[in-house]
């Protein structure tokens, strides 16, 4: 399922700097708990997600795994690895770089949640899981466009999988499950209507894009995409140094991110900005200091300070702010500033 | 119609340009342009894709008679994979399911077709063009799939009766000599073939400078289009403009003239209405100041400007060189000239677009609503939770026929069990229900305004009458405001019910919300699961008030938000201030009180 097409450089976006920041936090620190990108039509959702594939790390897994998983957390291992290890196995592992899967809006339910492996029951006689979308996308980035056109019962799925980070699969007289953890990237135009709320909480960032407003970065857009579109591979080579140099980057701050320090002072300071915007629960608190630290660690910073919930802060409310009636975003960033500042 | 051959002809010179959308009445011609326009390429089909076509016919799914034979679950491409290197066509593309649609132009804008259906996954590249067609006095395409079509044109009715009796000319001779016929036109389509073949080559020289799309980038926000899909498709089609005429640099002319080819579908009512005192999108031109080298932006632009610059100079040799003194000067009557060319084009056409009711009511395409009982169209499957009474036999049989082989005879033909079985998944258009709320006071009468709203009315009650919409007249005058026709599909009762009634006198107007506001809540309760939609016509000068009181329009913002419904929508449609400026911001703040929308008489197209 990855994209064997040349996708656009992802350091060639123009502009559209919070939607970058938001995508970078998720692979430094998956437990970020994926994004949502919300704006009109045209304004570059989507193609910034598939080109995230340009600037994705590699990581370690068991080799011929069909999930996947990750040999240093025994208690995330599939059925059949887990049983291979109990056998007294040692896995081997190979690295590959983490990838996009997308999860188009025509797919059934059977191919999303896997189902039973005809040819095998046939040639063996023995019923076999065949995985579908979960399986694919487990320690991988699942991308939804549109994902407000979802169907509900898809929608339910998905959610399923992604509170549990387990996907259980009952049916066809198979009964299976498998991890199912990813990190899950959705974008919509809000013009087409809302999100289900249940799954609009499961976000842990929102961002809001919008068309630039400045003239010579909108004919710089136009400029590129002409560019790529007479020679794709040229374009690409052009920006080699840049998109390496950034997946470089990434992939330091995914190491250093266990060893950026987060002081007492500063949960505070994300619990305190989460009673005053008025959180219920405490995923909003957990997400700021998560987006915070993945944040500092991208920066390269050994701790993470107030400018790190400057730039976090807005992705983690926005979607989660209680909206008053005919108001069109319930964050007021003066407000936000008062609130980092004072505590 | 030269128009629409054209934006196809552009189409086929340029293979990065996805999709054309031609709208016109019926029987203006779409399907036959489309199809002679196949014959001028041979090379590439145009492959018809029907509007109630399924998912997995569309997409691909799995493979039956594979499945049954050999137990084999194997992907069968849908239409879709067949038509990789050729043209679709989606005759009344509006018509079509919204999500299908949608799912059908990312595929072709992507170059990619991702198979997620029924245990088989497959994908594969598409290169193809789109070309729908769509009468507009049907239901629009959503404004985000349009937007993904690069084209749009209008092809308007021949007004010319020697240009219409060409028409049927050619239509006769078409019928008596099919073979003849095309003997007469195989020249012409011989030449147009040639000319898309060097446009072809031309392509990949013609330079468009960066003066050029800082252009066509303020031209699109200065006319309220949003999105950076508008500006890539006018720079594209500016060049292929210029190619066409084999050039390899683009004129002024072709700027504007791409304009008008990529912009009306994006001009939409929406941001025209939220245009209404300014602009929509937030626009700087910081175009000039880049010429400054010390601008943050100009790192990494420098590249691209010289050697731009540079071909140009070389192509257009002298001709109206702008010189580097004086960039911003220049460039701004230039911007102007082309601003003003492509303007009065768009206008015309967006005139020929009247506003329909759907639109003015504010109904956009929202999802269409899961039918609860087992009516309505067939969308698609699911597995059912328990016991289904609406079994999708083809899924159900698809699902089943992998197994058949190994499953044990049962006497019958096709062995099915229970955890084969699928369900329909099935949606039902909505029908909407109208209230018009008529102000027949005396205001109107001296302004001559009766008979403007009667036509505006009118116009407005045909395009429900095509959709079976419910419709239902409330006036007001004096001291009353009565609902003068209950719901009902006769439009033309409402018509003759309006032209009847007595006019004159003060105006009622926060009864007139009231009795409306009833109205549709008492319909409502009879019928859950819709939306009324109340149009209020006015000028919104209220005189009477409903309840004693001294403040009449007081009245009405102290009631407005007592009788918010979420299921009610209001849209003020002002019908004063055409004479009398000083009454228009009376009905504009009786549109905030409601939180309706605003729509001015005038706007709404030729009365």
């Amino acid at each position: 399922m990855t994209s064997k097409k040349r996708s656009f450089p992802f350091t060639a976006i123009v502009d559209q700097d919070e939607m970058k920041v938001s995508l970078i936090l998720n692979i430094v620190d998956p437990g970020v708990g994926g994004v949502l990108i919300r704006g009109e039509k045209g304004t570059a959702k989507s193609t910034a997600v598939r080109s995230l594939a340009n600037v994705l790390p590699d990581v370690e897994y068991v080799r011929g795994c069909r999930f996947r998983c990750d040999p240093s957390h025994p208690e995330l291992l599939c059925s059949e690895c887990m049983s291979e290890l109990e056998a007294g196995k040692r896995h081997e592992t190979e690295k590959g770089p983490i990838r996009v899967v997308e999860l188009p809006l025509s797919a059934t339910e059977d191919r999303i949640a896997g189902t039973l492996d005809l040819e095998h029951v046939l040639q063996t006689g023995k019923k076999r899981f065949e995985p579908g979308v979960l399986a694919q996308a487990n320690r991988n980035i699942l991308y939804v466009d549109e994902v407000n056109l979802l169907e509900d019962h898809i929608v339910d799925l998905l959610l399923d999988s992604a509170a549990m980070g387990v996907n259980y699969v009952e049916r066809e007289g198979v009964s299976f499950s498998h991890p199912s953890k990813f990190i899950l990237i959705g974008s919509m135009n809000p013009e087409e209507g809302e999100l289900r709320p249940q799954l609009l909480d499961r976000f842990g960032l929102c961002v809001d894009v919008v068309g630039d407003k400045y003239v010579t970065s909108r004919a710089e857009v136009v400029m590129r995409r002409l560019e790529y579109d007479s020679d794709p591979d040229a374009f690409i080579e052009k920006f080699r140094p840049e998109t390496e140099a950034l997946r470089e980057k990434i992939s330091l701050a995914r190491k250093r991110l266990k060893d950026v320090e987060v002081s007492q002072k500063m949960v505070e300071v994300a619990s305190n900005i989460a009673i005053y915007f008025k959180m219920e629960g405490h995923r909003a608190d957990i997400t700021l200091v998560r987006a915070a630290r993945a944040n500092a660690a991208f920066e390269g910073k050994d701790s993470i300070d107030r400018d790190d919930f400057r730039t976090v802060a807005p992705m983690v409310l926005t979607h989660r702010v209680k909206k008053k009636p005919f108001e069109k975003s319930g964050l007021d960033r003066g407000e936000l500033e008062e609130c980092i500042k004072m505590y | 119609m030269s128009l629409a051959k054209r934006a196809l002809i552009c189409a086929a010179v340029d293979h990065s340009i996805k999709g054309v959308l031609i709208k016109g009445p019926s029987g203006t011609g779409k399907s036959v342009l489309v199809r002679a326009f196949a014959e001028v390429l041979p090379e590439r089909d145009v492959i018809n894709i029907p509007q109630n076509i399924t998912d997995d016919q569309l997409f691909g799914g799995l493979d039956l008679e594979k499945a049954v034979s050999e137990g084999k679950a194997m992907v069968s491409g849908g239409l879709l994979s067949r038509t990789d290197g050729n043209f679709v066509y989606l005759d009344n593309a509006n018509l079509m399911d919204g999500r299908t649609l949608d799912s059908l132009m990312e595929c072709i804008e992507s170059g990619k077709v991702i198979l997620e259906r029924e245990g088989v996954s497959a994908e594969y590249l598409l290169e193809t063009t789109a070309i729908a067609s769509m009468d507009p006095s049907e239901r629009d395409i959503p404004d985000s799939i349009a937007d993904r079509f690069e084209i749009c044109v209008n092809i308007i009715p021949e007004k010319d009766f020697r240009e219409r009796a060409e028409i049927v000319r050619a239509d006769m001779e078409h019928r008596r000599d099919i073979s003849a016929y095309h003997e007469d036109y195989r020249e012409s389509d011989a030449e147009t073939a040639s000319i898309i073949k060097s446009a072809r080559l031309i392509l990949p020289s013609v330079v468009l400078d960066r003066d050029d799309v800082v252009t066509i980038v303020k031209i699109c926000r200065e006319l309220n289009v949003g999105g950076h899909r508008a500006d890539l498709s006018a720079a594209k089609v500016s060049k292929v403009l210029a190619a066409l005429d084999g050039r390899a640099f683009v004129t002024d002319t072709d700027v504007s003239d791409a304009l008008v080819l990529c912009l009306p579908h994006r001009r939409t009512l929406r941001t025209r209405e939220k245009a209404e005192g300014g602009k929509v999108f937030e626009l700087i031109d910081d175009s000039a100041e880049d010429i400054q080298p010390d601008t943050e932006i100009v790192e990494d632009v420098p590249v691209l400007v010289e050697e731009f610059d540079e071909e140009a100079e070389q192509d257009q040799e002298g001709a109206a060189d702008p010189g580097p003194l004086e960039p911003s000067a220049s460039t701004g009557s230039r911007y102007d000239a082309i601003f003003e060319r492509a303007k009065e084009a768009l206008d015309e056409i967006a005139e020929l677009e009247a506003f329909r009711l759907h639109e003015i009511a504010g109904i956009r395409s929202k999802r269409a609503p899961l039918s609860m009982r087992n009516s309505g169209r067939y969308r698609g499957f699911r597995v059912p939770k328990g016991k289904t009474s609406d079994p999708a036999f083809d899924a159900t049989v698809r699902a089943a026929a992998p197994y058949q082989i190994s499953r044990e005879s049962n006497g019958l033909s096709i062995k099915i069990e229970s955890q084969d079985i699928r369900e329909k998944i099935r949606v039902r258009r909505k029908s909407c229900s109208f209230i018009f709320a008529v102000d027949v006071s005396g205001s109107l009468v001296k302004g001559g305004m009766m008979g403007i709203v009667q036509n505006a009315i009118r116009s407005m009650l045909m395009e429900s009458y095509v959709k079976r919409d419910r419709v239902s007249l409330v006036t007001f005058r004096e001291r009353v405001a009565e609902v003068a026709v209950p719901f009902t599909r006769s439009v033309e009762m409402i018509c003759d019910t309006l032209e009847q009634a007595p006019v004159g006198g003060s105006t009622p107007l926060a009864s007139a919300i009231i009795v409306s506001r009833d109205y549709a809540v008492n319909y409502l309760r009879k019928h859950p699961g819709e939306n009324c939609y109340i149009i209020l016509i006015t000028d919104g000068c209220a005189t009477t008030p409903a309840f004693p009181c001294a403040d009449a329009m007081g009245e009405i913002r102290r009631i407005a938000p007592v009788i918010k419904d979420p299921k009610i929508e209001w849209t003020v449609i002002n019908s004063g201030g055409v004479y009398d400026v000083k009454r228009k911001d009376d009905a504009r703040k009786l549109a905030e009180y409601l939180d309706a929308r605003y729509i001015d008489i005038k706007d709404l197209g030729e009365y």
